[in-house]
C-alpha cells in the first residue's frame, strides 16, 4: 500500500493506492480489433485487450484504465466515454487484480483524463486471467 | 492440465526498425492466407495515435516485419490466416481460434514471441517463449490447419 509519488519526469511511480477499495472497478474500453472471430460464427475478447503501454510511452509499463467510481461521481457513464472505434466496455475488480499481485493506482493525465488509473505488473502470462475475470458493462451482441 | 514450457534459443538477427513491411519482399510466392494478412496490416498501419483510448502510439514496423518472418517460417499454403490484434504496447498478437484450439503468438519486439496454446477439448494449456527456432510453432500450426 502507499501514496502517489512522481518521478523527476512527472510520471507516477508504481504504487498500490490505499484509497482505492478492493470493491472498486477499473474500466477498459474494447477496441473493435480486440474482438476476434471465435471459430463458431461469433466473436470473443482477445487477450490482446489487456496490455500495458510501451516502454517508450511509460517506462513503468502501466496498463491504462479509467476508475469507474470517478466517472460515476461526475455523473458520467463509461459507455458514453467509449471512444470511436471501440465496441464495448469491460470492468476489472480491483480486489481481483491485487490478488494477482498487481498494483493499482490513481494516475491522472493532466488536462486529458482525470479518471485515469494504472495497473502495474501486467505480463503476457496474466492476460489470460484478466480476460477470465473481466465483466462486461457493454457487450456487443455477437460476443460470446 | 497446465504445462509451462520455456524454450531458450538463439537471438534473432536485427530487423530494420523503421522500414515499412512489404509482404512481397518476404514472400517469393503468395500463399492463400497472405491476402488477409496484408489487408489487416494495412488497416493496423492506419491506426491513429491514441487508437486504444489511452495514448498508444502506432504499431512498430519492426514488429510487423518480424511477424511476417514468423508466418513465413511456420505457415503452410492452406493454413487459415490469423487475426492480427493490435496491442497497447504497440506490438501485435497473431491469433487462431478454431477446431477447439486457441493459439496465440504475441510479439512486442522483434526477435521474440510469447506463445500460448490451449485445447478446449483436453484442457491442455501451454505457454512458452520463442526466438529464432520456430519449430514448436510449426507443430501447433499443423494442428490448426488439420
Amino acid at each position: 500500500m502507499g501514496a502517489r509519488e512522481y518521478d523527476s519526469a512527472g510520471r507516477v511511480r508504481p504504487y498500490d493506492d490505499d484509497s482505492i477499495s478492493g470493491d472498486a472497478y477499473l474500466v477498459r474500453y474494447i477496441h473493435g480489433r480486440w474482438l476476434v472471430p471465435d471459430g463458431a460464427g461469433g466473436r470473443r475478447l482477445s487477450k490482446g485487450a489487456f496490455s500495458p503501454s510501451s516502454e517508450v510511452r511509460d517506462p513503468y509499463r502501466g496498463m491504462s484504465t479509467d476508475i469507474l467510481d470517478l466517472i460515476l461521481h461526475d455523473g458520467l457513464s463509461p459507455i458514453e466515454r467509449k471512444p470511436p472505434g471501440h465496441e464495448g466496455v469491460v470492468k476489472l475488480k480491483v480486489e481481483g487484480l491485487r490478488n494477482l499481485g498487481l498494483m493499482v493506482g490513481y494516475d491522472p493525465i493532466d488536462d486529458v483524463n482525470p479518471y485515469h488509473g494504472s495497473v502495474w505488473g501486467v505480463t503476457s502470462a496474466l492476460r489470460r486471467r484478466l480476460v477470465q475475470m473481466c465483466e462486461w458493462i457493454e457487450k456487443p451482441l455477437d460476443v460470446a | 492440465m497446465t504445462l509451462a514450457v520455456a524454450i531458450a534459443d538463439e537471438v534473432a538477427p536485427p530487423i530494420p526498425r523503421d522500414r515499412q513491411p512489404t509482404a512481397s519482399l518476404v514472400f517469393a510466392d503468395k500463399p492463400h492466407w497472405l491476402e488477409s494478412v496484408e489487408r489487416q496490416i494495412a488497416e493496423l498501419r492506419s491506426l491513429p495515435f491514441g487508437w486504444d483510448a489511452f495514448g498508444a502510439g502506432p504499431l512498430r514496423h519492426d514488429v510487423l516485419w518480424f511477424a511476417l518472418s514468423v508466418l513465413d517460417a511456420v505457415m503452410s499454403d492452406d493454413t487459415p490466416p490469423p487475426h492480427i490484434t493490435p496491442m497497447s504496447h504497440e506490438g501485435i498478437m497473431l491469433e487462431w481460434h478454431q477446431n477447439g484450439i486457441d493459439f496465440e503468438i504475441e510479439i512486442e519486439r522483434p526477435g521474440e514471441a510469447y506463445v500460448t496454446y490451449e485445447d478446449g477439448g483436453t484442457g491442455a494449456y501451454q505457454h512458452w517463449t520463442v526466438r529464432t527456432n520456430m519449430s514448436s510453432l510449426a507443430h501447433m500450426i499443423e494442428r490448426i490447419t488439420g
